[in-house]
């Protein structure tokens, strides 16, 4: 079976390495980066079934998260041959072996119904970023309170189904439990360009996806949604479904700059 | 001698040893036990009391490649690999005189078959045929049964990934071939993915009501059909909630994956881009270019 030789010097291998960090000159330096989040679209949508949802309230815990380098990044490439990676803010990954160019680890309770908000600035790494992970965690602190933001849950919503003469007056809690991958929502795509000094990564949520596949037949109004009830089930894939999320990556040019 | 140079030396004598000694590296490709004889096997089965067999399982694989992490390759250079796993385990490849190290970076794909694929046997020809006009990497027949009801499966599948990063049932990277000998390896794919009820579990369980619910009148269970199920609406064969032996509703849970629609079509094939393994239960990371 014919194979390809392999032997590269240890000169040939020093040589690779200056030539990796002179076109990576400046990938990896920290850099300051705001989060922000933003709800998209209306909070209505119209489902498989005929039912049109309306959201009056939808609420969700959001982190920790991350924003990771595109698995062919340069600097993911040296990490094998023992280059360090800066562990501020970025650069471990404990869901995944990726390389991380910035993280938020607090948990953020956000109104996904509300307007945006800009909710910390830290410390990135300067480059690329190609995709984002978020957790949908417990709740902590304050948010764990009956009457915290999402009454306890790990996301809430009270909203109205409407069919033809059909009306259910709905609400309700969702809860993830701790085990697998479940909590967590992967493959969110970033778009824009590399992290930079001033870039604020946006995080945008789609409350309308979470019961994109709901069915209110039969349900008499109003309803406290519960696992057993097929909304309930439709909310669950929903919201935890990447199609429901994206990332932007704005960059802000500093002052006196066009 | 200065520790410096003491360590110098250390450093070309240990690598001079290593790049100087050779192997053998021989790998086969199995669908385990369950491509054989079908499920139950031991004690892993369908929970919802079906069995299953399989009639025809071919596959297309290619691309076998080793890849150190000083970025050291040894690759297979031909034509894929057609192979119908009912016939058992099957040797692919033998690597002759390739450095004896571990070699970190295991991958290989599952692809579309081509008219240069080659029939490792024993692969029909209409069979092989049609995996090349449509596209395929996989096609099964299959038929499995439950309290006297009989289902019959034909499909064929154009999924394309790169299963890289492949790690050993050890959970070491990669392989490791030893020198002077011939060390054993295989290409391990897990069918009972394709039944999977969870892509975030690792206890996922293997069912068959929601695919049977959807069967035409002659049994059976076509792709389509499989569209028809949606996630969150499992519906029986009467058009009823689909609920499991203990009266819950049935659930299929993909987690965050992104599905073209939310179906049980879907779901199996994001659940199939996931059956290539490494060295019986060694996972790798899956890169799915289609």
């Amino acid at each position: 079976m014919k194979t390809r030789p392999c032997d590269p010097s240890l000169g040939a291998v020093a040589l690779a390495l200056l030539g990796v960090a002179s076109c990576v000159s400046t990938a990896g330096v920290p850099v300051g980066v705001r989060l922000a989040i933003e709800p998209t679209g209306a909070g209505a949508s119209t489902t498989p079934t005929g039912w049109r949802v309306v959201l009056e309230e939808a609420r969700v815990l959001l982190g920790p998260l991350y924003a990771y380098a595109p698995e062919h990044d340069a600097m993911a490439w040296l990490a094998p041959l023992g280059a360090s990676r800066a562990r501020a803010h970025g650069g471990f990954d404990p869901l995944g072996g990726r390389l991380v160019r910035f993280e938020h680890l607090d948990q953020i309770a956000f109104d996904a119904l509300g307007g945006r908000v800009d909710v910390a600035i830290a410390r990135g790494l300067r480059g690329a970023v190609d995709e984002v992970s978020v957790v949908l965690d417990a709740p902590r602190g304050a948010n764990a309170a009956l009457d915290g933001p999402t009454r306890g849950h790990h996301l809430s919503v009270r909203g109205v189904a409407t069919r033809g003469g059909e009306r259910v007056d709905f609400e309700g809690g969702l809860d993830l439990e701790e085990a697998g991958i479940v909590r967590r929502v992967d493959g969110i795509g970033v778009e824009g360009p590399p992290l930079d000094e001033g870039s604020t990564l946006l995080l945008r949520v789609d409350p309308a996806r979470w019961f994109a596949e709901a069915d209110f037949t039969g349900l008499a109004s109003p309803v406290v949604l519960t696992p057993s009830l097929q909304p309930h089930r439709a909310w669950r894939l929903g919201a935890r479904s990447s199609g429901a999320y994206s990332a932007q990556v704005l960059h802000q040019l500093p002052e006196g700059r066009e | 001698m200065p520790t410096r140079t003491m360590m110098s030396w250390c450093a070309i004598l240990l690598f001079t040893a290593c790049a100087g000694e050779t192997g053998t590296l021989r790998v086969a490709v199995s669908g385990e036990e369950a491509a054989v004889q079908g499920w139950p096997v031991d004690d892993v089965g369908f929970v919802d009391g079906w069995s299953l067999t399989f009639s025809t399982l071919v596959v297309n694989v290619g691309g076998f490649e080793l890849r150190g992490a000083d970025a050291a390759r040894a690759s297979v250079d031909g034509a894929d690999s057609l192979v119908d796993l009912r016939g058992g385990v099957r040797v692919l490849y033998t690597l002759e005189g390739i450095d004896a190290r571990r070699w970190e970076d295991v991958r290989y794909v599952l692809r579309p078959a081509t008219a240069a694929s080659i029939d490792e046997g024993p692969v029909d020809a209409s069979v092989r045929a049609r995996m090349i006009e449509q596209g395929w990497s996989v096609y099964l027949e299959a038929t499995a049964t439950k309290d006297g009801v009989t289902r019959t499966l034909a499909w064929g599948l154009d999924l394309d990934v790169l299963n890289r990063g492949c790690v050993g049932g050890d959970e070491t990277d990669g392989v490791v071939v030893r020198a002077g000998g011939v060390t054993e390896a295989e290409i391990t794919l897990h069918w009972d993915h394709l039944f999977f009820d969870s892509l975030v579990l690792d206890d996922a369980q293997m069912r068959f009501d929601a695919m049977s619910a959807v069967a035409d009148a002659e049994g059976s269970v076509t792709l389509d059909a499989l569209d028809r199920q949606r996630l969150a609406d499992l519906r029986d064969a009467e058009g009823n909630p689909l609920l499991d032996t203990g009266g819950a509703p049935v659930v299929y849970d993909p987690g965050s994956a992104a599905l073209p629609e939310p179906t049980l079509l879907h779901h199996m094939r994001a659940a199939a881009t996931t059956v290539g393994h490494w060295n019986g239960e060694g996972h790798c990371d899956y890169e799915v270019r289609r």
